[in-house]
């Protein structure tokens, strides 16, 4: 396997059947869905070869260890010839004058707070590991709710591919613990998923207990609150009902890539994002070896694309890449091109929409790069009555639902609650901020300041908003010459806004958790500042809100070549022989973490490709 | 070779001000490791006169010396930032860099910042204090979150 890797750079001049660029999970899943037709499959990776062995995993981990900011992508280095954004860089932006202290140029007037990792495996390094399903009425917001658009295809056209795309990554869940509204009886089936759920948080049992018969009243809705596990790409529990269809036998979790003993199950590191120490979470790298099992697979790492050449029946001709030899030496940097019959364009959301923008691609949807989306991520926080145990196993194991659809989405957002297991982490540093101002503000030393971060923390909860976000063709990628990273490609830049409709499911998420926290008799400490980078007023309230990470939407399916930049199966109407993959095609966002959804496309574009390829 | 009595002034003095045990500490395989950093960030003199003031506190006012620690050290301008300095170095496993006008009057002139290794983020006091595990290390097994928390 390791003789089809490259990091030297030998693929310059060659011809291959399939060209797909970026390694990350969709240039993954489509190299080894197509691995065994005979073709010659060329992945070609911006980034470094690092993760597939135990050292330069390790390498990661130890990295993270010593990180003082444990942010996204602490664990993965920034290398300034494939530079990737980081939430560390996201400052307030200033009228008119653009941020450029990141690897995105942000015009603003917010910040885009989402960041995506540049090295093999992609962004599925620090991804979550959420495995949601759209709900039907994510595919219908215009008929429905006279908001957004309507997809060319619905759920039920995805729903086969979302069960593939559930065996390849291996989700944990349960199908009579969930409960989804618009779902209906039919949405999963007689369907079972390979593992049974990951177990739930004690939190999650406690808040189960404590919200049981919560109705959300307010004067427009009336909405029963239910606690429901969440379905996970890491190990748990096998489901021995399951066959898997590819051996015809029970199956078998998939573990480590160095170590397939290792991560059998999540062993509670506490620490989904940013690594899994054991790998029990699903990352790209398990599908890349698969899929180099195979010797008509290669990987070319270290090869940053700069742009596509046309032929004249707009079909692509080549591409035109730079491979570098060390990041940060250019005396080591020579140009490259490659032909391909069928390319896949694999480097995410913001990249894919660069690349076509650099390479002056057609479209006459006026959709290219636009309808950026994310899910704005609010966050509030209490201090509970009691000990819950929190900074034990996943980044969240359950979550409310319950206003993933309904009525109300004609006039505000979705969204989705999630009930985070690591106490005030996320909104304020905690355990290591708790420690700080212990110690300096309130002046505590020996068995009181033990005692009393004990008992501080150990009731700390909070809840994280995943607010559906509208697609608007105002919040887009464009390029500029005046904007350059160290290999001389362009740096997106990038013009992002949140509307009323987002902002009223700010309103809304508020006032919801205000009665939750109010049930439990907790200790509100939630405070939105006017200073922070993602503080937005709403009438008289203010909210800030955050990444999610889910960047969506710049290159959109639809039904022609006027209303959207790919097909169903992702193929570019303007240029058929290529593919333009990720959650760029997505034409809204929905409630659910948005790599289910990706992963289910890429299969869905297999499919086409295979059957086009015999 | 570290002076043994030094050392078990640092380990006699950071076990009161962080509320662990003398052997905790021990336990974490960093007391030595720690103690190079202090000296590496503080002017020796003024090191070895807060150990020897610790240690003349405890004999002397054995029944007082909780609110000698809170008047006369942390209050105190100069041992004050440095002990916090040295709580803050066990609980994270970090050294914060003391105050610039600080650091000049009684600092060393090698100064070390940041989090130390992966064994002092990976033993941090912080997380046996609020009863978890360093996040990232030190797995505590499959469905080990499911249970209630332990009352102490």
């Amino acid at each position: 396997m390791k003789d089809r890797i490259y990091s030297d750079h030998v693929v310059n001049g060659q011809h291959y059947d399939v060209l797909i660029i970026g390694g990350g999970m969709s240039g993954a899943l489509i190299a080894n869905e197509l691995r065994n037709k005979g073709k010659k499959i060329l992945v070609l990776e911006a980034g470094l070869v690092e993760g597939l062995s135990e050292t330069s995993y390790q390498a990661y981990l130890s990295r993270f260890y010593t990180q003082e900011a444990k942010v996204p992508n602490s664990p993965y280095p920034n290398n300034c010839f494939a530079p990737q954004p980081n939430v560390m860089d996201i400052e307030k932006i200033l009228p008119n004058k653009p941020d450029t202290k990141g690897y995105f140029v942000q015009k603003g007037p917010l910040p885009f707070s989402s960041t995506n990792t540049r090295s093999l495996g992609g962004t599925t390094l620090h991804w979550l590991g959420v495995c949601l399903r759209m709900l039907p009425n994510d595919f219908k917001m215009e008929s429905c709710y006279q908001r957004g658009v309507d997809w060319p295809i619905d759920y039920w056209d995805l729903k086969p591919f979302y069960e593939q795309a559930e065996l390849e990554i291996g989700v944990s869940a349960d199908t009579a613990d969930l409960k989804y509204p618009g779902a209906g009886p039919d949405f999963f089936g007689d369907y079972d998923f390979p593992m049974h759920k990951i177990p739930p948080n004690y939190l999650d049992t406690y808040l189960a207990k404590q919200l049981e018969g919560m109705r959300y009243i307010d004067d427009e809705e009336e909405i029963d609150v239910d606690v429901v596990s969440i379905p996970q790409g890491r190990n748990s529990n096998p489901n021995v009902n399951y066959i898997d269809p590819r051996t015809g036998k029970p199956y078998v979790p998939r573990g480590s890539v160095s170590d397939p003993y290792t991560g059998q199950r999540c062993e509670g590191n506490s620490n989904c994002i940013p690594i899994c120490p054991v790998q029990a979470k699903y990352n790209a790298l398990k599908t890349l070896q698969s899929a180099l099992q195979s010797k008509n697979v290669e990987v070319q790492a270290q090869c940053v694309v700069s742009k596509f050449e046309f032929d004249e029946n707009a079909n692509v001709l080549a591409v035109r890449y730079k491979h570098y030899v060390k990041a940060g030496d250019r005396s080591g940097i020579t140009e490259g091109r490659i032909t391909a019959d069928t390319y896949v364009l694999a480097a995410s959301a913001i990249e894919n929409a660069k690349i076509m923008l650099a390479s002056k691609a057609q479209d006459s949807s006026g959709s290219l790069a636009c309808n950026l989306m994310d899910h704005p991520y609010l966050l509030t926080w209490s201090l509970l009555p009691d000990h819950i145990g929190p900074f034990r196993g996943p980044f969240t194991s359950s979550g409310i639902p319950s206003f993933r659809d309904g009525r109300f989405r004609n006039k505000k957002s979705a969204f989705r609650t999630d009930i985070g297991n690591w106490g005030w982490n996320f909104p304020t540093g905690a355990p290591y901020s708790d420690v700080a101002n212990m110690v300096d503000q309130r002046n505590l030393f020996g068995k009181d300041l033990r005692n009393k971060l004990h008992d501080t923390v150990q009731r700390q909860m909070r809840f994280g908003f995943l607010i559906e976000q509208l697609p608007s063709k105002t919040n887009c990628i464009t390029i500029d010459p005046s904007y350059l990273d160290d290999l001389g490609n362009f740096r997106p830049i990038i013009q992002y806004d949140l509307g009323n409709y987002e902002k009223a499911g700010f309103a809304l998420a508020k006032e919801f958790s205000d009665q939750v926290y109010q049930r439990l008799g907790a200790e509100q400490y939630t405070t939105y500042s006017p200073s922070d980078p993602g503080f937005v007023k709403y009438g008289q309230e203010g909210f800030t809100f955050h990444g999610s990470g889910h960047i969506v939407g710049t290159h959109k399916m639809g039904n022609t070549k006027f209303d959207g930049v790919v097909t169903p199966s992702q193929q570019c109407f303007e240029h058929p022989n290529l593919y333009l993959v990720g959650c760029g095609s997505m034409p809204t966002i929905g409630t659910s973490n948005p790599t289910l959804t990706m992963a289910a496309l890429a299969l869905k574009t297999s499919t086409e490709l295979s059957n086009k390829l015999r | 070779m570290t002076d043994p009595v030094k050392l078990d002034l640092f380990l006699e003095l950071s076990a009161f001000i962080t509320g662990f045990e003398r052997v905790e500490l021990l336990g974490t395989g960093l007391a030595l490791p720690y103690l190079e950093v202090v000296e590496k960030n503080i002017a020796p003199s003024l090191f070895v006169e807060t150990l020897h003031k610790f240690d003349d506190a405890r004999n002397d006012h054995p029944e007082n010396i909780g609110q000698i620690m809170q008047r006369q050290f942390l209050a105190h301008p100069t041992y004050g930032p440095l002990l916090r300095t040295i709580i803050k170095l066990w609980y994270l496993g970090q050294w914060d860099a003391l105050p610039e006008s600080w650091q000049e009057r009684f600092g060393n002139s090698t100064p070390v910042s940041g989090i130390i290794s992966s064994s002092s983020y990976l033993e941090g006091l912080v997380w046996k204090a609020i009863d978890a595990h360093p996040m990232g290390g030190k797995q505590p097994g499959f469905g080990t979150w499911s249970s209630a928390p332990e009352e102490k």
